[in-house]
């Protein structure tokens, strides 16, 4: 991803209103949801430290923790595989899908495998995929990406699901979510029946006993993991949680961070396979579980200043709570992985050269750490990649002389008085209505993306002089 | 080299540089709940199903629970657990139903699928959240609880435990041999077009429970 790219996606969402007034209503309902969520925890804090504590554990021993989740998979009958990119991982799945004849399979939602764009391999392989939660549903009849890593269709406002819904699957328009709802029921409802390959992601992977944990609402992942005969779970390295207890405060914080619910409703852990195929009538549940682990650039993001990033349980509340995910969402940031979090990933993952402009998207506010339920310093995960990026590409010339006149300004306490008043006298004959839109010289770099407001009658330090 | 190999190679490599912050681990949270006396975890329970939406129908007696869950079948196509997981009295009330209208759990799954109520019991009842716990087995179908538009749970008062911790520790013989478990909280829903809650996307998106004694 180019820098000119990236800021024409971000002046095209600047300038799309329905965009503006579906995500400000979303993000501030989802806001307050998560606060009442949590409110009725005795003690929050406790549950998001050993949330926090259970992910940062997994993550210090993640190479013991890897090899001993597998050994506790494989004895539960599940057979892994290990992918190291997005070629790997799709190459792997389509082969399993190949080797047993699946030709239809359901996908529950997963970001993982957005990621490594599994559909469009799957079906270069001849194998049918369908999107099976609703808003990868619509996103996938669309042709569209999700926006949003929990709501993926954030972007949409229920008129434009409800023509997406007439011109693709031929239903007279209709903009009520619930009929909407019921529309993508019976028809997804077909394609469960007849699938004979189910997709999921996972939210963790539990190392003790060899389980895994799938979360979803509508009940699309219990579907893909119990009806078809082959059940695939594609997830990140980074899922692992040491224990059970880890688990249950994860999950705690998981729902209340994404949604706004004590619980999400269908928690799934999944153990292996069925076990009495041979009973009557035979036991329900995929003849195989496979599992993939991928890595796809996790391990970079696990070197050095950023590896508390992994510890991030794709909650989507720090896209919701930051001031520039609000207004210009997920699409702008050109990865899947949106917000602050998609800013440290995205570099992080696929190579801060291609997206450096990413973590300069952010005010520094702080709100996305305060958000993240399991304490993640976003911010200043961002800063060591922005040094890094300076690290890596010498700033441009003129930006270096700027910096250092300021710095010279800023260390000579007279000389700056002395340019304060200038600046005084001349700013008022450049302003218009109270703001300086265009600065002269060297400054119009800074005014041509913000405007400055004229220098106060008095200054700080000029007030506190007299306070004295 | 293989991608075993290698993946764990570069974790061991990036764990040299990996900044990971050492705290020690909190323990784990606990509960008020879990010291309380069980008949607040009954009334916890009740609540928490109330503001889930799910019809309660507590019950004084086997006899009355039989009886409240044909009711509440009525004359609707009914997928049910097999009669040895379902308390003897409901086993022994679904035997005079219609023949017919019970489906043979046997039957193909198209035919499954036309059900209209399922019907099945706990392992576990999550007073804490308002959340009933199924364990996938030979025995313990899964279809029941997820394909019908509504699904009707027996709890029966042994079944209440205050918290998920408490749950998965009563159940620890029996979930290592288990595909698969089940934690269901409330009916299936969504918020996905315009965060507007819609119920019964895909599961049933009516829940009853009859609570026994």
């Amino acid at each position: 991803m180019s820098d000119s790219l990236f800021r024409a996606r971000v002046r095209a969402a600047l300038a799309d209103e329905t965009l503006h007034v579906a995500l400000g209503r979303a993000t501030a309902q989802l806001q307050a949801r998560r606060a009442t969520a949590f409110a009725s925890l005795q003690d929050p804090a406790a549950v998001r430290a050993r949330a926090r504590a259970g992910k940062l554990a997994a993550l210090r021993t993640l190479d013991l923790q890897l090899e001993e989740f597998e050994r506790r998979l494989v004895a539960n009958g599940i057979t892994v595989h290990w992918a190291r990119d997005a070629e790997e991982a799709c190459a792997t799945i389509v082969a399993i899908a190949t080797s047993r004849g699946c030709r239809r399979a359901v996908k529950g939602k997963s970001m993982a495998s957005e990621e490594i764009e599994l559909n469009a391999a799957l079906e270069a392989a001849g194998v049918e995929v369908v999107e099976s939660d609703l808003g990868e549903y619509v996103v996938q009849l669309d042709r569209d990406r999700p926006s949003h890593i929990i709501l993926p269709i954030l972007h949409r406002t229920r008129e434009q699901v409800g023509r997406i819904f007439e011109r693709e699957l031929g239903v007279d328009w209709t903009p009520d979510p619930a009929a909407l709802a019921r529309i993508a029921r019976e028809r997804l409802r077909e394609r469960f029946l007849a699938a004979d390959l189910g997709i999921t992601g996972a939210n963790f992977g539990v190392v003790e006993t060899g389980t895994l944990c799938i979360v979803s609402n509508e009940g699309n992942v219990r579907m893909s993991s119990s009806l078809p005969r082959v059940h695939v779970a594609l997830l990140g390295i980074d899922k692992l949680v040491p224990t059970q207890d880890d688990l249950d405060a994860a999950l705690q914080v998981l729902a209340r961070s994404a949604t706004g619910q004590q619980s999400t409703v269908y928690v799934s852990l999944v153990n292996g396979p069925r076990r009495r195929a041979d009973a009557t009538p035979p036991e329900e549940g995929p003849d195989e579980v496979h599992v993939v682990l991928l890595d796809h650039g996790r391990t970079r993001t696990l070197a050095g200043e950023t590896a508390e990033m992994l510890a991030c349980i794709r909650c989507g509340a720090c896209l919701n709570a930051c001031p520039v995910f609000q207004q210009v969402g997920g699409h702008a940031y050109g990865s899947i992985y949106p917000g602050p979090m998609g800013s440290v990933l995205t570099p992080t993952m696929r190579g801060l050269a291609d997206h450096a402009e990413l973590p300069q998207a952010s005010s520094l506010c702080g709100a996305c750490k305060e958000a993240c339920p399991v304490g993640i310093d976003l911010p200043r995960l961002l800063l060591a990649l922005r040094r890094a990026t300076v690290a890596e590409q010498p700033i441009a010339p003129t930006l270096r002389l700027a910096l250092r006149a300021w710095a010279f300004v800023m260390a000579r306490p007279r000389l700056l008085r002395l340019l304060r008043r200038v600046a005084r006298v001349v700013a008022p004959h450049l302003a218009r209505r109270g703001w300086l839109r265009r600065a002269p010289g060297l400054l119009s770099g800074w005014t041509a993306h913000r405007d400055l407001p004229l220098p106060a009658a008095q200054s700080f330090d000029e007030w506190w002089a007299t306070r004295r | 080299m293989n991608a075993r190999e290698e993946i764990l190679g570069r974790v061991r490599a990036a764990l040299r540089t990996a900044r990971i912050p050492a705290e020690p681990p909190p323990p784990p949270p606990s509960s008020p709940l879990e010291s309380a006396p069980s008949h607040e975890w009954r009334a916890r329970f009740a609540a928490e199903l109330r503001a889930l939406g799910v019809a309660l129908h507590e019950e004084a007696s086997d006899a009355a629970v039989a009886e409240r869950v044909v009711a509440l079948i009525g004359t609707r196509r009914l997928l049910a657990w097999p009669d040895a997981t379902l308390p003897p009295a409901v086993a022994a009330r679904l035997a005079q139903l219609p023949a017919g209208q019970r489906l043979d759990l046997a039957a193909p799954r198209a035919a499954l699928a036309t059900a209209e109520v399922g019907l099945t019991a706990v392992d576990a009842a999550i007073a804490e959240t308002g959340s009933l716990l199924l364990i996938a087995a030979h025995d313990r179908p899964r279809t029941p609880s997820l394909l019908p538009p509504l699904h009707v749970a027996i709890v029966r008062g042994s079944d209440l435990v205050p918290t998920l911790r408490a749950a998965l520790a009563k159940l620890r013989h029996a979930l290592p041999s288990a595909a698969a478990l089940h934690r269901i909280t409330g009916p299936s829903r969504t918020a996905d077009i315009e965060l507007q809650l819609t119920l019964g996307v895909h599961g049933p998106g009516a829940l009853a429970v009859v609570l026994g004694p």
